[in-house]
């Protein structure tokens, strides 16, 4: 099984490490207790999101995904943003896992926002992923380099201008 | 639907095929599928299918496990508004908006079906899913009731005001064994207008020992028809005015 280097950039380093070993190894991995007490907070979590990533990739309608995505993102403008989506589906994808990215660096306790924004004079619209974070402002620069290398750059050529992020310091 | 209305409801139709094989699908199935498909289908775009496991292996010790899923594979047409999409034996065709016709649909199917049996190692279905979703917009400030006849029995002693509601029902069809219709009638989540959108989502799935390709057409028509009468019976005149 070859991952895609986005999806794979998605785990956390510990899970990346273990993901390395079982592919040599595949039928004995053990760990200790010890040892999993320690990556238990972030491998638990990142499990979980995982899961429920992989149950939403897994409905079979485009309808019900774009529903589903109200369990990760708070539509800020729904209609508009059902509209956009529908008018490329492709994006519903890139939002799955951009969630998955974004839990993994920015580590926020906080729901995304998601909204549809439109410059009529520049005959532009977009979808904007909006990251509220608690962190100081130089953190959060530098999380937000961190999302975009090991996420955005890769989906960047896929979506051009239909869908980006921002980040909201509370 | 075959009952022919001037803007039909139906924001998607998805009709899905689950085959009977031994043997799990490989990456150059994938390619070969492609093959058949690009011309009308270029676009396409990967679901990754991975899980993680934890274990107790002994009191000691914890193993974990990553569980691979072969991925589904999407391919779009241009106009993004027909989508195959492809699984382990596990073959899914999506439908958006605009809906012409069950005929055009039907047939489209029957292509995709046709060039998927070219490759495949089996032409035998073990599971069939045919599903609509309808999405009805009705100003805020009319009855609902007035409008669906499936529909939450609200007691009205409970002096609220309605926001949103999820409605799930299944029924079982008479003619057939193993199957099930779930219908789930809820609101689409929506602050920001005075409109209500409500989505109408039928799903008839049947399950066989083994299904030849050569009853399809016939099983189809069948679910279908039951599919449409489950909608207008659904609705009210009032309703299906908003149609025409």
């Amino acid at each position: 099984m070859i991952f895609p280097i986005t999806y794979y950039n998605t785990l956390s380093t510990e899970t990346q490490k273990i993901l390395q070993h079982h592919q040599e190894y595949i039928d004995d991995i053990t760990i200790t207790k010890k040892d999993i007490n320690e990556i238990t907070k972030t491998y638990v979590n990142e499990h979980f999101l995982i899961k429920q990533i992989e149950e939403l990739k897994r409905e079979p309608s485009i309808i019900t995904q774009i529903e589903s995505l109200q369990k990760l993102y708070i539509f800020k403008n729904p209609r508009e943003i059902r509209n956009f989506l529908l008018q490329d589906i492709t994006l519903i994808e890139h939002l799955l896992d951009g969630y998955l990215a974004i839990m993994k660096v920015f580590q926020t306790g906080e729901k995304l926002e998601l909204e549809y924004v439109i410059d009529a004079e520049e005959n532009w619209d977009a979808l904007t992923i909006i990251i509220p974070s608690h962190l100081p402002i130089k953190q959060i620069i530098r999380l937000e380099r961190e999302l975009f290398e090991n996420w955005f750059v890769y989906i960047i050529d896929q979506v051009g201008n239909k869908l980006n992020y921002i980040t909201k310091p509370l | 639907m075959t009952k022919k209305y001037k803007n039909p409801p139906i924001i998607e139709s998805i009709c899905a095929f689950q085959f009977l094989s031994k043997e799990a699908q490989d990456f150059i199935f994938v390619g070969q599928f492609y093959e058949k498909i690009k011309e009308e289908f270029p676009l396409r775009q990967q679901k990754l299918g991975v899980d993680l496991l934890l274990r107790n292996k002994d009191e000691s010790r914890i193993s974990h496990e990553f569980e691979f899923h072969f991925p589904i594979i999407q391919f779009f047409n241009q106009n993004k508004n027909f989508v195959i999409q492809l699984g382990n034996n596990l073959l899914t065709i999506n439908y958006l908006k605009p809906y012409a016709s069950w005929e055009e649909f039907k047939d489209k199917i029957f292509q995709i079906i046709e060039k998927y049996n070219t490759i495949s190692n089996t032409n035998l279905i073990q599971k069939i899913t045919l599903r609509y979703l309808n999405q009805i917009n009705i100003n805020d400030n009319e009855n609902l009731a007035d409008y669906l006849l499936l529909y939450p029995n609200i007691p009205q002693n409970i002096n609220l005001d309605k926001k949103n509601f999820n409605l799930y029902v299944e029924f079982k069809d008479k003619e057939f064994e193993n199957n099930i219709i779930k219908v789930n009638l809820h609101t689409l989540k929506d602050e920001t207008t005075n409109i209500i959108s409500v989505l109408l989502d039928i799903d008839f799935t049947l399950s066989f020992n083994s299904l030849s390709i050569n009853e399809l057409s016939s099983i189809l028509n069948k679910m279908h028809f039951e599919i449409e009468n489950i909608f207008e019976l659904c609705l009210t005149e009032k309703c299906k005015t908003l149609f025409n």
